[in-house]
């Protein structure tokens, strides 16, 4: 009898199609149960970055220039990628928050400064909020006041309820209610080839003027603020990310940054087609001009700007509480209960009323706030930016996670741009004939 | 309210003393540049404002 052959490594045992079909099915959905359960920091701050003044910015620009600037928000999404990405790897690597990594790396001098920064151009973003959800409301007669104080009264309980999850879950809920001006925009009924031949091809609307500058910094500055910089790296640390969990944390980011640029796109489209040449300066002007075309459409957009600032809010009151307890060494996570970290809640409390009372001011210019902080935020951003790059660059910090070549070059090209336009935008406002 | 100052700036002189070595020693020209870098962000940052001032102004 002869002797059976020996079976060679290179031959596999063949499995039927059902088990192969199973054993991939299982392999998806254990990838699946880790990146949802991974997921989150990414997807809230790239939607909360649509917050209430990106959508006034976008408003404002799709009645100015009509589809002519969607190209430009198609390379802003991969900017803000590529920018968040890093700080998915710094907060997972060093396991502490961007104000801390500062400080610790490059001394209390540059710290404070960059603690300095955060705070003020947060505080000024949360006026925004407010702005938004006040006008929002104001749409369906509910007073200014009511909204602060309900609006306040919510943000307190998401917070105090004593776990990062929950904070978490609850924010992805309003971060689906932004997509709201998806099916806006199908109401309108846009011509899909009037989109795509106006809006994807690079050009300057009117010219290379000043009023294109300030246009092109606010759209910056609403889709790369120095606030998500502090506080994603905060998020990966508070939900107790480490390096394993960083190509999730990618993944998430990524889809965060395609739903960011798919409403901003959206909502440039909305007001592109039916209020091109109208003279509109805010999303709630917006909102309510629409009211008078299509019921509906005015409702999604007060919604989506309602759901816009709030969002914004929870994410920047917190960025802001994180890097106080950083750096003041207060307890300073979502998962401690109020008796263990008052001062964490209490900066975010006290960041939430001071906010809140700017926008009950009378006569407060509250649109031209909205604006210029967009413009003001991103104006700063560079300062952030080389921070964040010099510390993804060190080998003994990150390790395998520093940046490579690539990573290095767009990053760098990011702060080049945006310090080339804020100039160009300072020299048009400080000589407004020389770009007529 | 003294009392209560005065706890505020000992936490801060704390932090400073915490991190008055940094990690990493920047040379004399990166720091420069990025001094540089910041206070003309922040001139930029004034040219706004008053550009904002003009415009509320008017």
């Amino acid at each position: 009898m002869k002797a059976p052959a020996a079976i060679s490594s290179t031959r596999r045992p063949s499995i039927g199609f059902i088990p192969r079909l199973y054993f991939h099915y299982r392999r998806v959905a254990k990838w699946l149960a880790v990146f949802l359960a991974v997921s989150g920091p990414g997807i809230i701050v790239m939607v909360a970055d649509n917050d209430a003044g990106g959508i006034t910015t976008y408003a404002a620009t799709g009645a100015r220039f009509g589809y002519g600037l969607l190209w430009f928000l198609v390379i802003l999404g991969p900017a803000a990628y590529y920018v968040q990405e890093m700080t998915v790897r710094l907060g997972a690597v060093t396991k502490r928050g961007h104000a801390e990594a500062i400080f610790e790396t490059f001394g209390r001098f540059w710290g404070w400064f960059s603690l300095t920064d955060l705070v003020l151009t947060d505080w000024l973003t949360l006026v925004t909020e407010f702005i938004g959800m006040t006008a929002a409301l104001s749409i369906f007669h509910i007073p200014p006041l009511a909204t602060v104080i309900v609006v306040s009264i919510i943000m307190a309980m998401m917070v105090l309820q004593g776990r990062y999850w929950t904070w978490e879950k609850i924010a992805l809920l309003f971060c689906g209610i932004n997509l709201i001006y998806i099916p806006a925009a199908f109401i309108v009924h846009p011509s899909v080839s009037e989109v795509l031949r106006v809006g994807l091809i690079p050009h300057f609307p009117g010219g290379f003027n000043n009023q294109i500058f300030f246009f092109l910094m606010a759209n910056i500055g609403t889709t790369i603020a120095p606030w998500m910089i502090f506080f994603q790296q905060s998020a990966v640390v508070d939900k107790g990310m480490d390096e394993k969990d960083i190509p999730f944390g990618k993944v998430d980011t990524f889809i965060g940054s395609i739903c960011t640029v798919l409403v901003a796109a959206f909502v440039i489209i909305v007001t592109a087609t039916v209020l091109r040449g109208v003279q509109i300066d805010s999303a709630a002007q917006a909102s309510q001009a629409l009211m008078g075309i299509n019921k509906y459409l005015g409702t999604f957009l007060a919604i989506g700007l309602f759901d816009a600032g709030f969002l914004g809010a929870i994410c920047i009151s917190l960025a802001s509480s994180w890097a106080f307890g950083e750096i003041f060494g207060w307890a300073h996570s979502l998962n401690n209960k109020i008796k263990e970290a008052p001062w964490f809640y209490g900066s975010y409390f006290i960041a939430l009323i001071t906010a809140g009372t700017v926008v009950l001011i009378p006569g407060a210019p509250l649109v031209l706030i909205t604006l210029f902080v967009q413009v003001i935020a991103v104006t700063l951003l560079p300062a952030a930016l080389v921070f964040l790059i010099l510390l993804l660059n060190d080998g003994e910090l990150m390790g395998k996670f520093k940046n490579n070549r690539a990573q290095n070059i767009i990053s760098v090209t990011i702060v080049v741009c945006i310090v080339l336009l804020s100039t160009l935008y300072a020299v048009s406002a400080l000589f407004p004939n020389l770009f007529k | 309210m003294k009392e209560y100052f005065k706890r505020r700036f000992s936490k801060i002189r704390e932090i400073n003393r915490k991190y008055a070595t940094p990690r990493v020693k920047m040379t004399k020209g990166v720091a420069f540049a990025l001094l540089m870098l910041r206070l003309y962000l922040i001139l930029l940052v004034g040219i706004l404002i008053i550009k904002f001032i003009t415009m509320v102004n008017k």
